[in-house]
């Protein structure tokens, strides 16, 4: 009887102590957010979406159509005035210029030495 | 009218870009999980007839290994929503073959003046490369003092930059 309460007691005090360590580690080590889940907050074709060389994007997630002006391995242009910086496991190989692409990212905010909104975690959607 | 085009010509190079220029930073001490971020998106503008350059880089794209990390470096550290971006204006200084960067670096509203010995290397492109340091309370940065053995009391900024001629 005295054995059995003192194991209950034991199982209790182990669970509990497993599960606030598990609980620590993922909250120390979680993941970065993942752009693909999260809901855009301007949803649309580039025509319609208004720069704001203010804060007003920043930190926002815009989900956008428009054409492709520019690109290296690893950033895109927009209509010459959206600089997307893209995630590690995108590439631009198969995209070419002028061609009408979608794509998400986070704003991150105005560049007044380029005269450009930086967005970067981006990903193409459209193909 | 040969002259012209030679004028447009000397024009056109003057002005080099880069939109992708890599800063890091490291800030941790041995023997603890590393304090060190990487961003890939520094804007850079060199124009070479006056040697001024200016760089822009935005806090939110600094990207550490741990999320949490970022998310800290964000809120606690940087509170980069108020002050979204760094920025450092200056000139590039050629003195007995060595090259300095000198000039005004912008963190959190506050200046403060660097100079530091760069790599210059000026060809089709122009590559510069070098590092300094700077002290987290030269920026109004507070670290807790329970993180504080964890953090190195210099920030050591490393920046590699390939401009491209603007056209």
């Amino acid at each position: 009887m005295n054995f059995n309460l003192k194991h209950k007691v034991f199982s209790i005090l182990f669970i509990i102590i497993l599960g606030s360590i598990l609980f620590l580690f993922r909250h120390v080590y979680k993941e970065h957010q993942n752009i693909e889940n999260l809901n855009p907050d301007y949803f649309g074709t580039y025509e319609d979406f208004k720069i704001n060389q203010n804060n007003y994007w920043e930190n926002k997630i815009i989900d956008i159509e428009g054409k492709l002006t520019e690109k290296t391995t690893n950033s895109i242009i927009l209509n010459n005035q959206i600089f997307f910086l893209l995630d590690s496991n995108q590439n631009t190989n198969f995209l070419s210029i002028d061609e009408k692409i979608r794509i998400k990212g986070r704003v991150v905010g105005y560049d007044e030495l380029l005269e450009e909104l930086k967005v970067d975690k981006a990903i193409i959607l459209n193909k | 009218m040969s002259m012209f085009f030679l004028i447009l010509k000397s024009y056109s190079q003057n002005k080099y870009l880069t939109k992708n220029g890599i800063t890091e930073f490291k800030a941790s001490v041995e023997t603890f999980e590393p304090v060190e971020a990487v961003n890939n998106n520094t804007t850079v503008l060199f124009k070479s007839n006056t040697n001024e350059i200016a760089i822009l880089l935005f806090l939110k794209s600094f990207h550490f290994e741990i999320a949490l990390m970022e998310e800290h470096f964000n809120e606690n550290y940087m509170d980069s929503d108020k002050f979204p971006k760094a920025k450092f204006s200056g000139k590039i200084i050629n003195k007995k073959d060595k090259y300095f960067i000198k000039g005004n670096l912008n963190i959190k509203g506050i200046s403060k003046e660097v100079i530091t010995e760069i790599e210059f290397i000026k060809g089709n492109t122009i590559k510069i490369k070098g590092f300094f340091e700077v002290k987290p309370s030269d920026f109004n940065i507070k670290i807790p003092s329970i993180v504080r053995k964890k953090i190195s009391e210099k920030i050591k900024i490393n920046f590699n930059y390939e401009l491209q001629s603007k056209t």
